[in-house]
């Protein structure tokens, strides 16, 4: 392998550029960055990595390269700066609104996860991620026959797969794999509503958001257009998802990758629930009683834009509900983002612990959330710190309180 | 010896001249720079606000970051840092205000009734109180600014965030500006020896002026394009 490198900038573009030349390295991203509160690791702060992205467009696009010619990358540099900072970040995005000027850093981040994994510079357990999902079409290396097997313990004749129908449920590899009680209490829903609804079946594959952690827009790209083939092929009109990550994917990204937008109407179960609840649809057999929180996925409020939706579902449900702190917008993370578990998996129990900390000061006896990725990091969390705080998905509370 | 004279001539005379190419070649390069790497239209789903309200709430309700994220683990630089900006753009509104005044009142044919007031004992006929501006928002944005550049300094020698996001190019540009605002004040009050002192002042600011383009001090332009763009994002996602 040779020592000195070309880089492609393909992935950044003018907006970018002038994001990223706008930092001026004054340290306030330092404190709202989740992954540096957790680490303190100077390299995991976001204006590190700006820095350093910064002197690597420079090295090849800058004013002195203009004057002198390109200038190769050393490979060492890439390798510092992925086994330094970039991977020690879980894409929250929550140094965007905590930035004096509103820089929009989880672009620049996927822009380098790109380029340093064209020179495959990315580390190795992203490789086997890559594997995986190349495989398996999932990121956890398991069995794709395995994907439908929550659908065993609800019964088959409970859910519809691969066949056509208006409503179609993406369970997502999270939910089929890891948080299957997401999967079934959502099936349990869409049947209760009576909605004409299926599984993507056999042919469901990852929504691709995890390739976009690695850096691979080509294979992300690749998966939206397979699951936009297979949508479009079972006539569905809508795409429902519990999964915070997926539904960014569908609604956000895949008209953006595939710079092309879709016709398909894409909610997520909160939308789907609230939809319901203002129809009559859905009736909520009894206040739980207790004290609930939530807890806002950032890939759902911050970056997918769905706030209110939730909380008006828990009102309905809830006797009484409390506010965390960290909400909506400026929501913490729960360490769960960029598949950190299996990157980094001290520094998501360490952000997930922090929230758990947080969440500990209301008191609650249930967390609420509606993302797979927030309960799992939770749940692990609140095993390690011995908190008695049930995690549940908003789908499953939902599920639990339905009115037969 | 150095010729104050001659140096003060040179730095009305030449040096301007050189100030302006230098900052116009900066400027190309820069913008030669980004637009090499494309605008390339981004394909949404349709916007859930409008982004012209977007907009309008970053450059408003939202323009300083929530205390949470950005000011509670260190308070000093959240507070000073917002003040010495504010001090800037009212120092600047102030020049840009009073220049403006100075050629209306040149004008030949101004009708009197497009004259500013004259306010007793200011010193200039304008409406701006420059009083204020001299002996309350300049000492404001240097005592700011001085704070914000020792803030670098105690860090960088204690250690914590900022010493890793310290680059060299950081001990030119905050320092720049804060000589040629101390310089300029310094003529203004008439401390010391008037001439060496404003020719001092002419001199970096015009170094200020041809560094801006080269450096982090891009900022104040890039802001106005980077924070509507967030305002936009956050109406696109109606959060």
């Amino acid at each position: 392998m040779t020592d000195e490198v070309v880089l492609s900038f393909e992935t950044l573009d003018g907006y970018r550029i002038i994001n990223m030349e706008t930092c001026t390295r004054c340290a306030a991203c330092a404190q709202s960055c989740p992954a540096y509160a957790a680490t303190k690791d100077d390299s995991a702060i976001p204006a590190w990595k700006g820095i350093e992205f910064r002197k690597l467009v420079n090295r090849q696009r800058g004013f002195l390269s203009a004057l002198l010619g390109h200038r190769s990358i050393p490979r060492q540099w890439l390798r510092d700066i992925s086994e330094k900072g970039l991977y020690l970040c879980t894409l929250c995005g929550r140094c965007m609104p905590g930035c004096v000027f509103n820089i929009q850093n989880l672009e620049l981040w996927e822009s380098l996860r790109s380029i340093i994994f064209k020179k495959n510079e990315h580390p190795p357990s992203l490789k086997g991620i890559s594997t995986s999902l190349e495989q398996k079409k999932n990121p956890y290396d398991s069995d794709p026959d395995e994907r439908l097997a929550w659908v065993n313990e609800l019964g088959p004749a409970n859910a519809k797969m691969g066949e056509r129908a208006q409503t179609l449920y993406y369970v997502g590899c999270t939910s089929s794999y890891q948080e299957k009680g997401i999967a079934s209490s959502t099936s349990t829903v869409l049947n209760k509503m009576n909605e004409d609804w299926s599984l993507f079946g056999r042919d469901e594959w990852c929504c691709g958001d995890p390739h976009l952690a690695v850096g691979d827009q080509d294979k992300a790209r690749e998966f939206a257009r397979h699951n936009l083939e297979i949508a479009s092929s079972l006539g569905a009109k809508r795409i429902v998802t519990g999964c915070a990550h997926c539904y960014r994917m569908w609604k956000w990204r895949y008209p953006e990758l595939l710079d092309r937008r879709h016709n398909l109407e894409i909610l997520h179960t909160t939308e789907y629930l609230q939809e319901c609840l203002k129809s009559g649809k859905l009736k909520i057999d009894t206040k739980l009683p207790g004290k609930l929180t939530y807890h806002d996925p950032c890939y759902l409020s911050r970056l997918g834009g769905i706030v209110s939706e939730p909380r008006n579902i828990l009102c309905n449900i809830a006797s009484n509900y409390v506010e965390l702190k960290e909400k909506a917008f400026d929501t913490y993370c729960c360490g769960g983002g960029a598949m950190t578990e299996a990157v980094n998996r001290e520094l998501w129990a360490k952000i997930g612990g922090e929230r758990i900390r947080q969440v500990k000061m209301v008191n609650p006896e249930f967390l609420i959330s509606a993302c797979p990725f927030c309960r799992r990091s939770f749940t692990q969390a609140n095993q390690r710190t011995g908190s008695h705080i049930q995690v549940l998905d908003i789908t499953e509370l939902v599920a639990r309180q339905l009115k037969d | 010896m150095v010729d104050w004279t001659q140096l003060f001539d040179f730095s009305r005379t030449a040096l301007p001249q050189i100030t302006l190419a230098v900052f116009i070649i900066g400027v190309a390069l820069r913008l030669a720079k980004w637009s090499s790497f494309g605008f390339p239209r981004v394909i949404r789903p349709p916007a859930k606000k409008s982004r012209l309200i977007g907009m309008i709430k970053n450059w408003s309700i939202n323009l300083v970051p929530p205390w949470d994220l950005a000011g509670r683990v260190e308070p000093v630089g959240y507070v000073v840092g917002i003040a010495m900006h504010i001090a800037c753009i009212a120092i600047l509104l102030g020049a840009i205000h009073e220049a403006v005044a100075m050629r209306i009142l040149e004008l030949p044919s101004l009708p009197p009734q497009f004259r500013l007031p004259i306010i007793p004992d200011a010193n200039i006929p304008t409406a701006f109180p420059r009083r204020t501006l001299t002996y309350f928002v300049t000492p404001l944005f240097l005592s700011t600014l001085g704070i914000l550049i020792l803030r670098r300094l105690y860090y960088n020698l204690k250690g914590g965030p900022l010493k890793a996001l310290t680059v060299k190019s950081d001990w030119v540009a905050a320092p720049l500006l804060w000589a040629s605002g101390f310089t300029g004040f310094l003529a203004v009050i008439s401390f010391g020896p008037y001439a060496p002192i404003l020719t001092l002042h002419l001199i970096l600011t015009q170094l200020f002026v041809m560094y801006l383009p080269y450096s982090k001090l891009i900022h104040s332009a890039t802001v106005f394009l980077v924070r509507t763009w967030f305002g936009f994002r956050r109406a696109i996602y109606g959060v």
